[in-house]
């Protein structure tokens, strides 16, 4: 039948036609949303670490949009939410015309071209170690011309850091008498910090030594026994899901009676996780709570 | 081929084999213990555990696929098949998403139980007739949609989480043998034992089973309450098997399809060879898969897959060259 084998050939290509045209033309409209520019710095953050940074930085104003995620401090309550984990709204996000949007360790950049398109910036952040998180706060600086408050933050940290290492001398002891830390990341399977991840070097900087420091990847999971042959004097149990963490009972783990901190009492899930998980300023606070823990208790019974 | 009354041979040959794995599993792992020092250490205690859950999960998973392979006719069944993994799963991730802890360790193992139990009673109820019995066809139809629906939900609830949850459901669903109770190895023991004791007692049954319905109800087999039956003990193996260890999958496929190879399809000596056969299997598996990367542990799932999947070909293409010359 003639008229069949017309439409057979003319649907597709009008189909197909379509599918090719539509790009430009949806381009063109969001090009329109850009121009629209407002006087006051407009930030959207889509990740809890940066949120916090810029609410140190004092730029808790210019945060428009955020994730789920983002709890700290208390004033995010009253800000708009633009997406949880795994896929932010890019419809919210323009709807709020941002002028700069940040991430942290995104990959994903695909997934913000329309924003690109749209003309508003994109800032991405590696964070992978403690000098990266000043970094972070310097690029920050930069794009928000706020580098003064940066640079206030980054100093605030440091001295932290610094009067950490004057309080507790451990610097004095050498890398074999510190004390050896296990930081558990979840239970099934068993989980902990390996010699990638940014807690390594957290606990590294509260005076411990981390036991899985030389298993390589970020949250590696490992054999149980192989925690019972490190023997750890300190246990850190610090869940990503907290509600878990404190009905954990080391002690009742079959073979794990013989390991000292056990022996001694010292597992501890009273760290909040967001000071140990978050790269973020307050990793600071999770370095003092910690060392606290590996060093407070003898710096109580010995007076010097 | 094993001739008939040899069976006995058959037995001690699995069974030590079986204590060989065992001694096997138990010098090796992720830390090398010098020989003295061996019965004092936590670390053997931490073994033994994990050695008698690889027993029993394996013997429990191959039994199962036994028994639903004879059940719904299907050289295909194992025993995820009619929907009790994705709902032991679901339960699992529901406990971790809401970050619930009310028994503490015990949480999540009761929560996939639960789930397993939920998905047993929906695939019973909806394949039930209105007098009473229980078609095969409309069996593994429900079960395979309502394994779909609790997977699809599971996959929705994966999809909101956030990191922390989504790291720990991910890998929990990869299946592990970590075991730390004493008490939970218990439970799961007590389910897997007296299922398989019951299995076994009925061994019987499932051969007449095989022949088809009309055929065993005129053989003189109460069908329909064989049917409940099976369903429900190996339902309930694979829930306890899948509560204490995450998801494990292809032995309960490879397992019985490799043992009829060398025993022959009489379900008297299939049911005890293949609970041999899987726990030896499965202890041999997690040896390597606490070895391999030590001190990381690859995830039992990926480990029965990788290996299961070429030695079950082996097998397979070594019988067609003996019957095809």
């Amino acid at each position: 039948m003639k008229a069949n084998s017309f439409l057979i050939v003319l649907v597709p290509v009008v189909l197909l036609t379509a599918v090719f045209l539509m790009p430009d033309a949806i381009y063109k409209k969001t090009e329109k949303i850009a121009e629209i520019k407002s006087e006051k710095l407009r930030i959207v953050s889509l990740a809890p670490s940066v949120t916090e940074m810029l609410f140190s930085m004092g730029l808790g104003d210019a945060v428009v949009g955020i994730t789920d995620y983002c709890d700290y401090p208390p004033q995010t309550k009253n800000i708009q939410h633009v997406g949880g984990f795994a896929m932010p709204n890019i419809e919210k996000i323009l709807k709020l015309h941002p002028d700069l949007v940040i991430t942290a360790d995104d990959k994903r950049r695909e997934i913000l071209r329309p924003l690109e398109q749209s003309g508003i910036r994109i800032l991405n952040l590696t964070i992978k170690s403690f000098e990266d998180i000043f970094k972070a706060f310097r690029q920050i600086g930069q794009a928000t011309n706020h580098i003064p408050q940066a640079q206030t933050i980054i100093n605030r940290m440091q001295e932290d850091l610094k009067s950490l290492v004057q309080k507790y001398h451990f610097n004095d002891i050498p890398n074999s008498q510190r004390p050896k830390v296990f930081m558990e990341i979840w239970h099934d399977p068993v989980t902990t910090v390996g010699r990638s991840s940014i807690i390594n070097e957290l606990i590294q900087l509260a005076g411990g030594v981390n036991v899985a420091q030389d298993v390589s990847g970020m949250y590696p999971n490992i054999s149980p026994e192989k925690v019972i042959e490190w023997k750890p004097d300190v246990i850190i149990v610090c869940y990503m899901t907290p509600k878990q963490q404190n009905k954990m009972q080391m002690g009742s783990r079959i073979g794990w009676q013989d390991i000292p901190a056990v022996i001694n009492n010292r597992a501890y899930s009273d760290i909040p996780r967001d000071l140990i998980l978050r790269p973020g300023p307050r990793m600071v606070d999770g370095v003092r709570m910690l060392a606290e823990h590996l060093y407070g208790h003898q710096y109580h019974d010995t007076p010097k | 081929m094993i001739p008939p009354n040899r069976d006995w041979l058959l037995y001690i040959v699995l069974t030590m084999t079986l204590a060989g794995a065992c001694i096997v599993a138990l010098l090796t792992g992720a830390v090398h213990i010098p020989f003295d020092q061996m019965l004092q250490s936590g670390i053997i205690r931490l073994r033994i555990a994990r050695i008698l859950l690889a027993v029993l999960s394996g013997a429990a998973l191959s039994v199962a696929g036994v028994i639903f392979q004879a059940l719904l006719r299907n050289p295909l069944a194992e025993p995820y098949v009619l929907g009790v993994s994705s709902g032991a799963g679901l339960g699992a991730v529901i406990s971790i998403l809401l970050g619930l802890a009310f028994v503490g360790i015990w949480t999540i193992p009761l929560m996939a139980f639960a789930g397993a139990i939920v998905t047993i009673i929906t695939v019973y109820a909806l394949a039930r007739e209105a007098d009473g019995s229980v078609p095969v066809h409309t069996l593994l139809l429900s079960g395979v949609i309502i394994g779909a629906v609790m997977g699809s939900i599971l996959r929705f609830i994966i999809s909101i989480s956030s990191a922390g949850d989504l790291h720990n459901e991910t890998w929990w669903l990869l299946g592990s043998l970590q075991i730390f109770d004493w008490n939970l190895l218990r439970a799961v023991a007590v389910v897997v034992i007296a299922c398989l004791a019951v299995t076994l007692a009925f061994a019987r049954d499932l051969n007449v089973m095989t022949l088809g319905e009309e055929p065993a109800v005129h053989l003189g087999l109460p069908v329909e309450r064989t049917k409940k039956l099976f369903f429900i003990i190996a339902s309930f193996m694979t829930g306890a098997t899948v509560a204490a260890c995450g998801l494990i999958g292809f032995v309960g496929l490879i397992v019985p399809h490799s043992v009829r190879l060398v025993v022959g399809p009489d379900h008297r000596r299939l049911i005890p060879a293949s609970a041999l056969a899987g726990a030896i299997f499965m202890v041999l598996v997690d040896c390597l898969a606490r070895v391999v990367l030590s001190p990381r542990e690859i995830p039992i799932g990926v480990m029965t897959a990788f290996l299961g999947g070429p030695f079950f070909l082996y097998l397979l293409r070594r019988r067609k060259r003996r019957y095809w010359g």
